[in-house]
C-alpha cells in the first residue's frame, strides 16, 4: 500500500480504524506501524484470529 | 452546510464519517489560534465551526497536572463564549470533554476543587451559560458520551500514540452520528409526529384477548418497561411532539385501558388523534396527517408488528419507520439512545413548542365548534384575538424557527437563521412582522411572520402556520404588511409566488388578497403587485418600530 501514490498517514489511520471496526480488534502501536502492506494486514489479521 | 472541525488532536478520520456534511480540518491542535481570532480568513465560507477537546490529550498536554490542565480547561471554556459572541453569522459548536478517570491523584482527585471531576463540571457549566446567553453557540456534550459508551470503550491507545487520534473506531462511529444528530437538532430538522400502535409497544399482550387489566403494565418486570416507555412517549409529548394513536382493535377495549387501567401514564388526552378500528393502518395514518395539516415526511411510525411496519413502508415510504427491539425491556433505552436523537432531535425549545400539543388538541375542539356553524359564524364566534409584533428581537429564534419549518402556507419558502433574522431586525432596511394568535380555546403563540424589504416595497417573505388557515387572519397580517410598506412611502406592494412542491395551498393567496400578476421574463415564480392606500394615521402607528400592535379581529 506504501507504493501507492495516494498513500498517506491519513489513508494509513483510516484504514487501520476501518480494519479495528470491521473485524471488532484493537490493534497496537506497533500492529499499526507495521501494517503498511496487505500481505502485513492479513498476517496481523490472522495472528488476532488464532490467539 | 459547510463545517470547520478543530480541536486538540488528530480529526481528520471523523471528517469523511460527517458526509453530507462538508468538512474542512484544522491545522493539527490549532483550536486556541482559532479561538482567538487568529484564523478567521480560513472561516468566512464555513457555516459552522466545532470545537473537539479530547480530555485524555488536555490532562496529557499538562503533564497530568490537575492545576496546569484546569487552566487550559478554563481558557478554553472562556474563550468558547467570546468566540461565538465575536462570530455571530457562524453556528459554534463547544464539546465538553472527559478527563482521565484515574490519575495520580488517587481517590482524593474527587474532592480536589481542582480536580479532574471539578474541571469538567466547571467547563460544562461555562459553556452551557455562554449557550444560552448567545444563540449561534451550542454545547456537544462529548464528556457525557463518552460517560455513557464508557472511557475504555471510548479511547484507544495504539492510535492515540501512532497518530494522536485518541478515539476508538466504534466510538468514532458514535461521535459522528450523534454530532450528526445535534446538527440536525440545530437545523430544525425533527420530526413532528409520532404515530403509536397499541397492543405490545404500550403495552404487552393483546387487550383484546387479555382485558384491561390483563395487559402488561406494571412496576414489576416486563410491564415496568412498557411503562416507562409510556413516561418517555409522554415527556416527548410534553416538548411538543405530536401523538398519533394507531391500533388495530375493538374501540371499547382500548377505551377500557386508557379508562379504567391505572398504570396508565398516557391519557386520552395526549394524543391528538386516536385510530382504533380495524382499517390499515396507512389510511388511518393519512387521514389523520390531512386533518393535522402536516405532511406523511413528518412522521415517525413505532410497531412492534413486522407485518404492519412494512406496510407502513409499502404505502406510505415517506413516513419513517424504525425498527423495533426484540424485547420488551429494551424499548425505552432504544427510545431514549436511538429514536429519540435521530428523529426527534432538539435544542432550543420554542414557547411554541411546549404549548404544541394543547395547541392541536385546541384546534380538536375548534373542529366540533365548526361543525356546528357556517364558516363565518365560526370565524366571529372564535373571538380571535391578534397581536402584531414589529422587528421585536426577543422573538428571533421562532420566526426563524417559522421560516425553516413552514411548507405550506408559504409564498416564497426563504430559510433564515436565527442570526439572518437578528439582523434583518436590526437594520433598518427591512420589518420583521410576527402575528400572535389566541382565541376563546386558548393561545395558539406565534403563528404568522411576513418580512417587508423597506427598500424595494417587497414582500420578502410570507408564511402562516397551517394550523390557524381559514380564519381569516392571514388577511388582517397581509393589512398589516400594507401599512408598513405604505408608512415607508410606498405606493405600491411587490410580492412573488415561488412554487415548491408543497406550498401549491398558497399558490392563489396573492390572487385573492387583490394583488395582479405582472408579466415577467424570469422563470423562477409569479411576480405580482397591488396598489395601496393608507391612511395617514396608520402611518404613524406603523412607523414606531419598536411598539406592538394591537389589532382585535372578528368582533
Amino acid at each position: 500500500m506504501e507504493t501507492l501514490e495516494q498513500w498517506d498517514s491519513i489513508a494509513h489511520i483510516n484504514i487501520c480504524l476501518a480494519i479495528q471496526n470491521e473485524f471488532n480488534v484493537d490493534m497496537s502501536i506497533d500492529e499499526i506501524s507495521d501494517c503498511t502492506s496487505i500481505s502485513a494486514l492479513a498476517a496481523m489479521l490472522e495472528k488476532k484470529r488464532a490467539s | 452546510m459547510k463545517l470547520f472541525l478543530t480541536g486538540n488532536s488528530t480529526l481528520q478520520p471523523l471528517a469523511r464519517a460527517l458526509a453530507p456534511y462538508e468538512v474542512a480540518v484544522s491545522d493539527f491542535n490549532d483550536y486556541r489560534a482559532v479561538l482567538a481570532g487568529l484564523r478567521d480568513s480560513a472561516l468566512t465560507d464555513q457555516n459552522a465551526v466545532l470545537f473537539l477537546i479530547d480530555g485524555m490529550e488536555l490532562a496529557a498536554e499538562n503533564g497530568f497536572d490537575t492545576a496546569a490542565t484546569a487552566r487550559a480547561a478554563s481558557e478554553y471554556s472562556d474563550a468558547c463564549g467570546l468566540f461565538a459572541a465575536a462570530h455571530p453569522s457562524l453556528i459554534v459548536i463547544a464539546s465538553t470533554f472527559r478527563l482521565p478517570s484515574f490519575s495520580p491523584r488517587s481517590f482524593g482527585e474527587v474532592i480536589d476543587p481542582l480536580g479532574m471531576a471539578a474541571i469538567e463540571g466547571e467547563v460544562l457549566n461555562k459553556i452551557a451559560t455562554a449557550s444560552r446567553q448567545n444563540d449561534n453557540l451550542y454545547v456537544f456534550d462529548l464528556g457525557r458520551l463518552i460517560g455513557h459508551f464508557g472511557e475504555r470503550a471510548a479511547y484507544n491507545s495504539g492510535m492515540r500514540f501512532f497518530a494522536r487520534f485518541g478515539f476508538s473506531a466504534k466510538f468514532s462511529q458514535a461521535l459522528t452520528d450523534h454530532l450528526k444528530s445535534l446538527l440536525s437538532a440545530i437545523l430544525l430538522r425533527s420530526k413532528k409526529v409520532l404515530a403509536l400502535d397499541f397492543d405490545n409497544t404500550l403495552w404487552g399482550g393483546v387487550v383484546g384477548e387479555v382485558g384491561a387489566h390483563g395487559i402488561e403494565l406494571s412496576q414489576e418486570g416486563r410491564g415496568r418497561a412498557y411503562r416507562q416507555f409510556q413516561f418517555l412517549v409522554h415527556q416527548l409529548s410534553q416538548r411538543g411532539i405530536i401523538l398519533v394513536g394507531l391500533s388495530k382493535n375493538n374501540e371499547g377495549d382500548a377505551d377500557e385501558v386508557f379508562e379504567k387501567n391505572d398504570m396508565m401514564v398516557l391519557k386520552r388526552e395526549h394524543f391528538s388523534q386516536r385510530f382504533v378500528n380495524w382499517k390499515e393502518k396507512p389510511r388511518n395514518l393519512e387521514s389523520a396527517m390531512e386533518s393535522l395539516n402536516l405532511g406523511l415526511d413528518s412522521v415517525v411510525f413505532i410497531d412492534d408488528n413486522p407485518v404492519e411496519r412494512k406496510l407502513m413502508r409499502d404505502m406510505l415510504p415517506d413516513v419513517q419507520v424504525p425498527e423495533f427491539p426484540e424485547s420488551p425491556e429494551l424499548l425505552p433505552d432504544w427510545f431514549r439512545e436511538t429514536i429519540i436523537p435521530q428523529y426527534f432531535p432538539a435544542y432550543r425549545l420554542t414557547v411554541e413548542d411546549l404549548q404544541k400539543t394543547q395547541q392541536y388538541r385546541a384546534n380538536a375542539d375548534r373542529s366540533v365548534l365548526k361543525e356546528k356553524l357556517s364558516l363565518t359564524e365560526f370565524v366571529g364566534s372564535l373571538e380571535i384575538d391578534l397581536k402584531f409584533l414589529v422587528n421585536k428581537a426577543d422573538h428571533a429564534v421562532r420566526f426563524s424557527q417559522m421560516t425553516q419549518k413552514t411548507n405550506q402556507f408559504n409564498l416564497t419558502t426563504r430559510r433564515y437563521s436565527v442570526i439572518e433574522i437578528t439582523s434583518m431586525i436590526a437594520s433598518d432596511r427591512y420589518d420583521v412582522l410576527g402575528m400572535e394568535y389566541s382565541d376563546r380555546f386558548g393561545r395558539e403563540g406565534i403563528v404568522g411572520l411576513a418580512i417587508l424589504d423597506g427598500d424595494t416595497g417587497e414582500l420578502d417573505t410570507f408564511l402562516m402556520s397551517c394550523r390557524v388557515i381559514g380564519r381569516g387572519v392571514e388577511d388582517e397580517l397581509m393589512r398589516m404588511i400594507e401599512r408598513l410598506a405604505a408608512g415607508r412611502g410606498h405606493s405600491e406592494l411587490r410580492a412573488v409566488f415561488l412554487p415548491t412542491k408543497k406550498n401549491i395551498v398558497s399558490k392563489d393567496f396573492l390572487s385573492s388578497q387583490g394583488f395582479a400578476g405582472v408579466e415577467d421574463d424570469k422563470e423562477d415564480g409569479q411576480r405580482y403587485r397591488k396598489v395601496i392606500h393608507v391612511e395617514t394615521e396608520d402611518h404613524r402607528a406603523c412607523n414606531a418600530r419598536t411598539e406592538a400592535a394591537t389589532w382585535p379581529s372578528h368582533q
